[in-house]
């Protein structure tokens, strides 16, 4: 298992389980559980982003001994069992409804067609449109919350770990879904359709299963005035590729059920005729009922998979877990190691706030190799390496000046970093340029908001940026916390 | 001429709203540390018998400053015509939606010619390019205009603040929104009239109506405070006792509850005097038996720790000082102020019917006789105290709290806290006090006394709570 390189839906959901299970522990703990988990792994490919998925999928196999993603696994396998089951239920049913024979009245094809054919082919169509995109649009936006409302209506009456699943699931989609990004969506194409094949498909094989063991008469009845002449060619043409099970025309002629004649006193003058209409309804079935729904079927699945791959190499949690474990654990170790770890802890949280900031290692450099480097209001950069190239915005900058940063920041499409004085108060100027560089980056693309603090007292004003861009609801943006080197003592400290 | 009316802009989170809320002493100012609270212009005028002298106007902060000031520019024609495009940028239509921090912030400047503008930064932190735009559109407001220099944080940025600031105020000032003393903020609202030669008269009117409202203030804190001292003095629990039960099973019980119904009468007088100071919302843990760990408890103690005794109490020396007369009412009472915790007089009286004293029983036995209860019954009671100093710690943390509720700002958000000491009595002001409350501790009993007593109480309260705050003017 180790060496697969294939996210499967339930190490996408234990990433974001996890990062929100995280949140109440300090980062130290975090990296030294997270460094740990890695010892064993280092003969895995370590560059590139290959490497980077299989070391994440490694992380999610691995943290919590697994016990995360198996139960979110566990819980997405039974919940399609349970629907499965349903959609099995359903259609035995149906079919037990529609083939109901007891020598009294023959089988009505249309109804057989109505309910295994033509159903199955409008939903199938529909959701052919659906997939490709024609639906959505037809809906925009709507579709997290749609999923959203249908997974929390089934996601109570689940057992344990499906409801658990659900759950997370249910969170990434109130979230926007912006995570799953397509995943979701195919997610749900992909169970609809296997669900839709399972009830088709049992449908028709309990239609085997009566014809096996009983004597089926099938007529044909409508309401509507139906030329036997039109039906015939119509089935032909719908049979086009064995136009022999098509019953021929006095069989068409002769099965229509309402007559003058009592049906038993037909039927016994001749029983074949109305028994052979069984071939063609069971190759309509095939053909029209299960084929197109297992060709869909399988689309989506694929396309599930690759959506799932996708989002998780840029599940904006990914690169917070990689980065904790690719980097050296240092610990000053005291004699008493329970101690030493509860100190760490509290000198992680400065203040009191729950909105706690990440704290940038300030010898962690960031060039313009690999980052993209924004100062607002001319902010201190710390942390940036003396060659990196440092765009400007705000401040005593033009508008022009902005636009142009915006510009220059969004067309190299790396991730950014945008350095902001943690003592001003976040203003609407600045939220204004960083949604429009969020909405030209694209999701995906990791933004982080670096609040440069100077003293204590600064440590509040940052809690409130980190609330402030919180609203803002996008997962790929981030607020950290840097410290102005040199500059520890505000009260000290004179005037620039 | 209308009123003047002074507008508070500047940065978000400067302090804007704290000053208003301190010079309206106005609690429900919002006032918060999450940018972005004060969305829309509030208006806190100030009225004398109806009739406004100046108003106040709370505003959100510039938010988009440069694009705003970049509008005006592209509009510009002559340097004579700035207020007026600043007036168009108020009421350009899509300006609304596009700018509706600065269109509510400028709105009032351009509304009415008698406006001052204060345009407050934080001292603590440092001077940036960012705030240029902002002073730029103030200067182009046209208005007469002040910068207060509001020192949030302990760094010390005033000087490069003060630098800036000149370059576009005339008048550059530090005050602190949430600390600032009565006698500052009297100083800043001359200030505002100084803007303004036709302001100077209607400040000047208000600034003495606020002088005189508060001397009011502090009659009327001393009225609450006497009452209450009166009331404690009086105090007594009581309870019916079977002929044969054993008093000392109920001793506990009634000291207990003799003690938590002093502490309710103090707790009663401590929230009307913060009333009075317009404090309704001000956040005072009770102080409850076994709960001393409070923010009133930290700092005064409870009523009957022993501390609080020997804080607020007086010496044997010093109550031997007051005269025989005094002396001798106090009696043993003296020995167990030290400790404070057992002066309650506990007495039982021999039968319900002969009664003691028959005050407080007078009202009572013959209902008890109306329910038919058995007669020869006994009376435990504990209270009224004949103890003075239980009066002198009662009366000195009363002044504690007045003196902290007197000078706190509206603009304060945090709890309530007491300096654990601070306040005297000189021998004079002990010695008046004790006449005063002679009566009410010989016959506890006479409502008449007892409303006397009040009366002399009264106009030494006021002298000691203006002395007290003198500092604040008067
Ligand atoms: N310690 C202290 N805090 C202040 C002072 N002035 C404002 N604050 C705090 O700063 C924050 C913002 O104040 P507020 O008046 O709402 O600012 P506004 O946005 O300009 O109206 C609040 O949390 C205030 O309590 C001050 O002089 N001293
Ligand atoms: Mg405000």
């Amino acid at each position: 298992m180790a060496g697969r390189a294939t996210p499967r839906l339930a190490d996408l959901l234990t990433l974001s389980v996890q990062t929100r299970r995280d949140a109440e522990a300090t980062r130290r703990a975090l990296h030294r559980r997270d460094r740990g988990l890695v010892a064993d792994y280092e003969d895995e490919p370590t560059d590139g982003p290959t490497g980077d998925r299989r070391r994440l999928l490694a992380w999610t196999r691995r943290v919590q001994n697994g016990q995360v993603r198996q139960r979110l696994h566990a819980g997405w396998w039974t919940a399609l069992t349970l629907g499965a089951v349903a959609a099995v239920f359903l259609g035995v049913g149906a079919a037990l409804a529609v083939f109901r024979y007891d020598g009294t009245r023959p089988i009505n094809v249309l109804a057989v067609l109505v309910v295994f054919v033509a159903l199955p082919l409008v939903t199938a169509a529909v959701s052919a449109l659906g997939m490709l995109g024609v639906l959505p649009r037809l809906w925009p936006g709507s579709l997290p919350g749609l999923g959203g409302a249908v997974v929390s209506a089934v996601a109570s009456k689940l057992p344990g770990a499906a409801s658990e699943t659900a759950e997370a699931l249910r969170g990434e989609l109130r979230r926007g879904g912006k995570v799953l990004g397509r995943a979701g969506v195919w997610a749900g194409w992909s169970v609809s359709q296997v669900l839709a094949l399972m009830f088709v498909g049992s449908g028709w094989v309990t239609f085997m299963a009566l014809l096996a063991t009983s004597d089926l008469a099938f007529g044909w009845a409508s309401t509507f005035e139906v030329d036997p002449e039109k039906l015939r060619s119509g089935l032909l043409s719908l049979l086009w590729f064995a136009p022999g099970v098509v019953p021929d025309a006095q069989t068409v002629e002769l099965t229509i059920s309402e007559r003058a004649v009592p049906f038993t006193e037909l039927y016994q003058a001749d029983p074949d005729a109305f028994k052979s209409w069984w071939r063609p309804l069971s190759w309509l079935i095939v053909a029209y009922g299960i084929a197109p729904r297992l060709l869909l079927a399988a689309w989506s699945v694929l396309r599930m998979r690759r959506a799932v791959t996708t989002a998780f190499d840029r599940h904006p949690a990914g690169q917070d877990v990689l980065r904790r474990m690719k980097t050296p654990l240092v610990e000053a170790g005291g004699p008493n190691g329970d101690a030493a770890q509860t100190d760490a802890g509290q000198t992680d949280k400065p203040f009191v706030d729950q909105t706690d900031l990440e704290t940038l290692e300030t010898t962690e450099t960031k060039t313009s190799e690999t980052w993209s480097v924004i100062r607002w209001s001319a902010a201190p950069t710390p942390g940036v390496a003396d060659d990196a190239e440092v765009r400007d915005a705000g401040g005593g900058c033009t508008l022009e000046q902005d636009q142009a940063t915006l510009h220059d920041t969004a067309a190299a499409g790396r991730p950014v970093r945008v350095y902001v004085k943690g003592w001003e108060p976040p203003l609407a100027e600045f939220t204004d340029l960083l949604i429009s560089l969020r909405d030209q980056l694209g999701d995906g693309v990791l933004t982080e908001v670096a609040v440069v603090r100077r003293g204590e007292t600064d440590h509040a004003a940052a809690s409130v940026w980190a609330r402030k861009l919180s609203a803002i609801g996008d997962p790929w943006l981030r607020v950290v916390a840097a410290t102005e080197p040199n500059r520890t003592d505000a009260a000290a400290e004179g005037t620039p | 001429m209308s009123a003047p009316r002074f507008v508070v802009v500047g940065h978000p989170n400067k302090g804007k709203s704290s000053i208003v809320a301190t010079l309206a002493q106005d609690e429900r100012v919002r006032v918060s540390p999450e940018p972005g609270t004060t969305t829309a212009a509030d208006t806190f005028p100030l009225k004398l018998d109806g009739r406004t002298l100046y108003t106040l106007v709370d505003t959100p902060g510039f938010q988009r400053a440069r694009a705003a000031l970049r509008w005006m520019q592209d509009h510009e024609a002559n340097a004579d015509q700035h207020p007026a495009i600043v007036r168009r940028f108020v009421e350009e239509p899509q300006h609304a939606e596009k700018f509706p921090d600065e269109v509510a912030l400028l709105r009032p400047l351009v509304d009415n010619d008698d406006t001052g503008v204060l345009y407050v930064v934080d001292g603590s932190t440092p001077y940036g390019p960012e705030y240029e735009p902002e002073m730029e559109i103030l200067r182009w407001a046209g208005r007469p205009r002040m910068a207060l220099i509001n020192p949030i944080g302990p760094a010390n940025h005033v000087d490069a603040w003060r630098d800036a600031l000149g370059q576009y105020f005339g008048v550059v000032r530090v005050f602190n929104a949430v600390t600032a003393e009565w006698q500052k903020r009297i100083e800043l609202l001359e200030a505002f009239g100084q803007l303004n030669e036709a302001w100077q008269k209607p400040v000047r009117e208000a600034i003495d109506a606020l002088e005189t409202d508060r001397d009011d203030r502090r009659r009327r804190a001393a009225q609450i405070v006497s009452h209450a001292v009166v009331a404690a003095m009086r105090f007594r629990v009581e309870k019916k006792l079977e002929e044969y039960a054993n008093p000392d099973e109920h001793r506990e019980a009634l000291e207990k509850q003799y003690r938590q119904g002093l502490r309710d009468l103090e707790r009663d007088a401590m929230d009307r005097v913060e009333e009075v100071y317009d404090f309704v919302d001000l956040r005072r843990q009770e102080t409850d038996e076994g709960s001393h760990h409070n923010e009133l408890g930290d700092a005064l103690g409870d009523l009957f720790a022993s501390g609080t005794w020997n804080r607020f109490g007086l010496t044997r020396q010093q109550l031997a000082l007051m005269g025989a007369g005094a002396s001798a009412l106090l009696g043993a009472g003296a020995d167990v102020a030290a400790h404070g915790l057992s002066f309650g007089v506990f007495t039982l009286s021999g039968a319900v019917a002969g009664g003691l004293g028959g005050w407080w029983g007078g009202g009572k036995l013959p209902k008890a006789k109306l329910l038919g209860l058995p007669m020869g019954g006994r009376l435990a009671a504990v209270g009224p105290s004949r103890n003075v100093n239980l009066a002198f710690v009662l009366l000195g943390r009363a002044r504690l709290h007045h003196r902290v509720i007197a000078q706190r700002t509206h603009a304060r958000r945090d709890a309530v806290e007491l300096p654990a000491s601070g306040l005297t009595w000189d021998d004079a002001l002990r010695k008046r006090v004790a006449e005063a409350l002679r009566p009410v501790l010989k016959h506890p009993e006479d409502d008449a006394v007892a409303a006397d007593t009040r009366v002399r109480l009264e106009p030494i309260l006021i002298d000691v709570l203006r002395s007290d705050t003198r500092d604040a003017g008067s």
